[in-house]
C-alpha cells in the first residue's frame, strides 16, 4: 500500500525507467511536449522523457495543486502562449478541452498536435484518455503502464472495501461535495463507503448545505483543499463556527488537493489516500 | 448705525472682478435697492452680502460682525431669496415653507405650534395659501415665486435679501409683493434689500438705492436723487422719462438701445452656478 | 382643507408607514428563520430561538438561520439608507451607491485581501480593506468636489472611480492564483448571504452604526438642499461638511456591508422609490423608513433566492440585479414625470 503525494513520484520514476528500458523499434524522433494546464503536467512528467518536456504550466510547482511538484522545478514554466510553444519548438501540447480554443486553434494551423483533456468522472474514460496522451506523447507502453496500475488499484481497494459501508460525505471549504456521476464520489463509490449526497438525490459536483448537516451529520468526512494557503472567499461554509465545532468530532479523512485536481492517472494516488485513512480508522476501531 | 454695511465688498471668479470694493449701507426700517443693467453685478452683490459667495470685505448688522457665512446663526438673522427658483423634489408647497424655520430648528427637532403658525401666516400674506398642498413643482412661474417668498419670510429675519422677486408676477401681484416687502421693512423693522429691474416700481417702495455698473458703485442715496440723476442714462444707455401718473412715480426708458452702441450694457453672465440635474 | 386636520394627517402616514415597514421586515425575518433545507413553523422557530424543543432544530435556528437573517437586516438597512441619502444629496432619484464608485472600490478593497491573503492574519482585515477601498474613493470625490463644485463633477467623477476599481478586480481576477481562487472570487462579487456566522454580524455592526448615525445626522441639510446648494447655504447649511458627512457614512456603511456580503446593488435604488408614494419626497422623511424598507427587502430576497428550486443556490445579489436593473429602466423612463 503506497503512501500518496510525494512517494508517488519515486514509484513513477521506477515505472518510467523500466519503460525507458523497452527499445523502440523505428527511430521515429520523439516529439517536443508542452503542457498548459495542472492536469496535462501530472501526464506529461509522468509519460514523457526528460528532454521532452520544453515547458509546463506555471503551477506545476504548487505543491497544493501539483502530484508531480518537485518534479516540475527542473522544466521552465512559461505563460501558457501560442508563441511561446512556437518558439520551443513544442510538437504536442498538452492542454484541457473547455479553455484556450483559440489558442489550441492556432497551433492546430502551425501543425503543432494538441491534446485536449476534458473533464473526465468515469474511470474507463480516464484509462483511455491516459492511453491516447501516452501515444501522442510517444510512450505508449508508459500509458498502458500507468492505465494498469489505476486499474490494479481500484480492483485491490474495491475487494478489500476499507470503508465498511460507513455514510460518509465530501466536502470542501466553501462547502462543495461530490455526488453520483463525480469521480470523487466514484472513488469513495470503490472504498466501500456510502455517499450522503448520493443517498440524498443529489448528482454530480454540486454543494451540501449547513442546515442539513447540522440536522444529519456524516459519519466520515472526506475533505479536501482545506490546506489551501490562499484564503479563499468562499470558505463560509468551512469557517462558519457552526461547522467547525461540529467536524471536530467526526472522523475525517484529509485526501491531499494534488491527487485528485483533476480526473486523471493520478486517482490512483488519491484512492491510495482514501484506503490508507479508511485503513488507520479501520486499526483504531478494531484496537481493544 | 443701525442697519446693515457693507465695505471693501470685491468678489473675483479667476481673473474676473465681478464686484469692485462695493459699499453697501441700507438702514434698518426701509427697503434698499440695486438697479443697474444687465450683467452689471447686482446678483453678485447680494450673494456676496448673503454670505452665499466667497468675498473680500466686511459685512456687519447694527455695528457688529456677522457670523461665519453658511452657520445657522447667520442664517437667523439673514435670509436670502435667490433669483432662481430652484424646485429638486414635487414636495408640497407648505413643506417648502416650512423649510424657512430650518434655521431655527435643532437637529432631530420637529415644527413646533408657533413655527406652524408663522409658516400659515407667511403663506397668507403671500396669497400662496390655495395651493399650499400642491407639489411645489407644477406651479406656474408666478405661484413659485409666492411660495418662495413665503418661504424666505417664514424665516423671520432682521435681515430680507431678495433678488428680483416680482420677475415672474402680473403688474397687480407685483405692486402687493412689493409692497409687502415695504411692509416688512417698515412695520415690522427689518431691513430688506431688494435687486430690481423695474425702475418705476424702484422709485414706488424703495427708499435708499444703489445704482451699479460693471462691478463698481456709480450712485448711492436717496431713491429719488439716484433716480434724477444723469448718470442712470449713462449707465444704461438710454434717455429716461420721469413723472407721476395718477400721483404714483414712473421712470420710464424714452428709447430702446441702439444696436450700435456698444457702450454700458454687457451680455448676462451667469458667473458660479452649479448645474441642477 | 383645515391646516390642524393636514398636519395631523402627515403624522399619521408616517407612523403608518413605519409601522407597515417594521411589520414587513419581522414578517420577513420570520420567514427566513422558517424557511431552509427543512421548513420550520413559527412555533418552532420561536421555540429554538430561545433554545426549547428540537435541540437540532435549535442549533440550525441560532447558528445557522439567525445569523443569515440578521446579517440580511444590517446590510438592506446600511444599503436602502445609503441610497437614500445619496438621492438627497445628488438631488437625483437615479442615485444609488454604486453609481459613485464606493460599491466597487470596496470590493476592490476586499478582492486584494483576498488575493494577498491577508485575511488569514486577521478576520478585522476584510471589512477594514473594504472600507478603505470605499474610503479612497470617497476621499478623491470629495478632493474633487471642492475644485469642481457640483452634482455633475460628481456623478462623472464616481463614474470614472467605479471604471477603475472595475478593471482592477478584473486585473485580480486575470492574475488569480489559480482557477479555484478565480473561481470563488467570481463567485462572490456576486453578492450572497450563504454561510454567513455571527462573526460576520457582528464584524460589520459597528461600521454600520457609526456611518448611520453620520447619514441620520444629514437630514437637516439634505432636506435644505432640496432648494439648491445656494438657497441651502443661506438657511445655515455648511454645505462642505454635508458633503463629507454624507459621503463619509456612505462610505462606512457600503464598505462594511460590501464586505461581508460582496457586491449587492440596487437596493438602494429600489426602496427610496417605493417608499416616496407613502412617504414624501422629503429626504429627510425618507431616510429611516429607507433603512427599515432596505432591511425587509433584503430579507425577503434572500429568502427568495434560497427557495428557488435550482441545483445550486441562487445568490441573493443576482435576485437583486434581477429586480433593479428592469426597475431602474422603467425609471428612467418615466423620470420626465418627476423634477423641476
Amino acid at each position: 500500500m503506497m503512501v500518496p503525494g510525494r512517494r508517488g513520484g519515486a514509484i513513477l520514476l521506477a515505472i518510467m525507467l523500466a519503460g525507458a528500458g523497452i527499445s523502440r523499434a523505428a527511430a521515429d524522433p520523439l516529439p517536443r511536449v508542452a503542457s498548459a494546464t495542472l492536469c496535462g503536467d501530472q501526464y506529461v512528467l509522468a509519460l514523457a522523457d526528460p528532454d521532452q518536456i520544453a515547458a509546463l504550466s506555471p503551477q506545476a510547482t504548487a505543491p497544493w495543486l501539483s502530484l508531480l511538484a518537485d518534479k516540475a522545478a527542473a522544466y521552465p514554466r512559461p505563460r501558457p502562449a501560442a508563441e511561446t510553444y512556437l518558439h520551443a519548438g513544442v510538437d504536442v501540447l498538452v492542454t484541457n478541452a473547455w479553455t484556450d480554443h483559440t489558442t489550441a486553434a492556432l497551433l492546430e494551423r502551425f501543425s503543432v498536435e494538441t491534446v485536449r483533456i476534458p473533464l473526465l468522472n468515469d474511470i474507463d474514460a480516464i484509462a483511455a484518455m491516459t492511453r491516447d496522451v501516452a501515444r501522442a506523447l510517444g510512450h505508449p507502453e508508459r500509458g498502458e503502464a500507468l492505465v494498469k496500475r489505476l486499474l490494479a488499484r481500484v480492483a485491490a481497494v474495491r475487494a478489500d472495501a476499507p470503508g465498511q459501508n460507513r455514510v460518509a460525505l465530501y466536502l470542501r471549504p466553501g462547502g462543495g461535495t461530490a455526488a453520483e456521476g463525480a469521480f470523487v464520489a466514484t472513488l469513495m463509490d470503490i472504498a466501500g463507503l456510502r455517499n450522503q449526497a448520493t443517498e440524498a438525490g443529489l448528482s454530480g459536483w454540486t454543494s451540501w448545505n449547513l442546515e442539513r448537516f447540522i440536522a444529519d451529520p456524516p459519519a466520515l468526512l472526506v475533505t479536501s483543499f482545506f490546506e489551501s494557503p490562499h484564503a479563499s472567499l468562499g470558505r463560509a461554509f468551512g469557517n462558519h463556527p457552526a461547522f467547525t465545532r461540529r467536524a471536530a468530532g467526526i472522523d475525517t479523512i484529509a485526501v491531499p488537493g494534488a491527487t485528485w485536481v483533476c480526473g486523471g492517472w493520478i486517482l490512483a494516488d488519491a484512492l491510495d489516500a482514501m484506503a490508507a485513512g479508511l485503513a488507520d480508522l479501520n486499526a483504531r476501531d478494531d484496537r481493544p | 448705525m443701525s442697519g446693515l454695511e457693507a465695505s471693501g465688498l470685491t468678489v473675483r471668479i479667476g481673473a474676473r472682478t465681478l464686484v469692485d470694493d462695493a459699499h453697501l449701507v441700507a438702514p434698518r426700517g426701509q427697503v434698499t435697492g440695486i438697479i443697474g443693467p444687465n450683467g452689471a453685478g447686482k446678483s453678485t452683490l447680494l450673494r456676496a452680502v448673503a454670505g452665499v459667495l466667497p468675498h473680500d470685505g466686511r459685512v456687519r448688522l447694527d455695528d457688529a460682525p456677522l457670523p461665519r457665512p453658511g452657520s445657522r446663526a447667520r442664517a437667523r438673522l439673514i435670509g436670502y431669496l435667490p433669483q432662481r427658483h430652484e424646485a429638486h423634489w414635487p414636495v408640497t408647497v407648505r413643506h417648502t415653507v416650512e423649510l424657512g424655520r430650518l434655521p431655527h430648528q435643532g437637529l432631530f427637532e420637529g415644527l413646533s405650534h408657533r413655527d406652524r403658525t408663522i409658516v400659515d401666516d407667511a403663506m397668507d400674506r403671500t396669497d400662496s395659501g390655495g395651493f399650499a398642498e400642491a407639489p411645489v413643482t407644477t406651479l406656474s412661474g408666478g405661484e413659485r415665486a409666492r411660495a418662495m417668498l413665503a418661504r424666505v419670510l417664514a424665516g423671520q429675519t432682521p435681515v430680507l435679501l431678495v433678488d428680483e422677486p416680482v420677475a415672474a408676477l402680473d403688474p397687480g401681484q407685483q405692486v402687493s409683493v412689493m409692497a409687502l416687502l415695504r411692509a416688512e421693512a417698515t412695520v415690522h423693522d427689518r431691513i430688506v434689500v431688494v435687486v430690481l429691474h423695474d425702475l418705476s416700481l424702484a422709485a414706488r417702495i424703495c427708499d435708499q438705492l444703489l445704482l451699479i455698473d460693471r462691478g463698481r458703485i456709480v450712485q448711492a442715496g436717496p431713491a429719488s436723487v439716484v433716480l434724477e440723476s444723469p448718470d442712470l442714462e449713462a449707465v444704461y444707455g438710454v434717455p429716461f422719462g420721469r413723472g407721476r401718473v395718477c400721483d404714483v412715480p414712473v421712470v420710464t426708458p424714452l428709447n430702446g438701445r441702439d444696436p450700435s452702441d456698444a457702450g454700458s450694457a454687457h451680455p448676462d453672465r451667469q458667473g458660479l452656478r452649479s448645474i441642477s440635474l | 382643507m383645515t391646516r390642524a386636520a393636514t398636519v395631523k394627517g402627515t403624522g399619521t402616514v408616517t407612523m403608518t408607514v413605519t409601522a407597515t415597514l417594521l411589520g414587513l421586515m419581522l414578517v420577513g425575518a420570520l420567514g427566513g428563520l422558517m424557511i431552509g433545507y427543512v421548513s420550520y413553523g413559527p412555533g418552532e422557530v420561536l421555540m429554538g430561538l430561545v433554545g426549547l424543543g428540537d435541540p437540532v432544530v435549535a442549533a440550525i435556528v441560532r447558528e445557522v438561520r439567525l445569523p443569515r437573517t440578521l446579517l440580511a437586516l444590517e446590510v438592506g438597512a446600511a444599503l436602502g439608507l445609503a441610497g437614500a441619502a445619496l438621492q438627497g444629496l445628488l438631488r437625483n432619484p437615479l442615485a444609488e451607491p454604486g453609481l459613485i464608485g464606493v460599491s466597487s472600490s470596496a470590493a476592490l478593497g476586499a478582492v486584494i485581501a483576498f488575493h494577498f491573503g491577508l485575511t488569514t492574519w486577521a478576520s478585522w482585515a476584510l471589512p477594514v480593506t473594504a472600507i478603505a477601498g470605499a474610503s479612497v474613493t470617497t476621499v478623491t470625490l470629495l478632493l474633487i468636489g471642492r475644485w469642481l463644485p457640483g452634482t455633475l463633477p460628481l456623478i462623472l467623477t464616481g463614474i470614472a472611480l467605479s471604471s477603475l476599481a472595475g478593471a482592477l478586480i478584473s486585473l485580480a481576477l486575470n492574475l488569480a492564483p489559480n482557477p479555484y481562487a478565480l473561481n470563488e472570487m467570481v463567485l462572490w462579487l456576486m453578492g450572497s448571504l450563504r454561510d454567513r456566522s455571527m462573526d460576520e454580524v457582528v464584524l460589520a455592526l459597528p461600521f454600520l452604526v457609526v456611518g448611520g448615525v453620520l447619514l441620520l445626522s444629514g437630514a437637516r441639510g439634505l432636506d435644505a438642499l432640496t432648494l439648491g446648494e445656494e438657497a441651502a447655504r443661506g438657511l445655515g447649511v455648511n454645505m462642505a461638511r454635508l458633503s463629507a458627512t454624507i459621503v463619509i457614512g456612505i462610505a462606512l456603511v457600503v464598505g462594511a456591508a460590501v464586505s461581508v456580503s460582496g457586491a449587492i446593488g440596487f437596493v438602494g435604488l429600489v426602496v427610496p422609490h417605493m417608499l416616496r408614494p407613502f412617504v414624501g419626497h422629503q429626504p429627510r422623511r425618507l431616510l429611516l423608513p429607507s433603512a427599515l424598507g432596505g432591511a425587509a427587502l433584503m430579507v425577503v430576497a434572500d429568502t427568495v433566492a434560497r427557495v428557488l428550486p435550482t441545483n445550486q443556490e441562487v445568490m441573493v445579489g443576482v435576485v437583486t440585479a434581477l429586480l433593479g436593473a428592469p426597475f431602474f429602466l422603467a425609471l428612467v423612463l418615466r423620470t420626465r414625470r418627476i423634477g423641476p
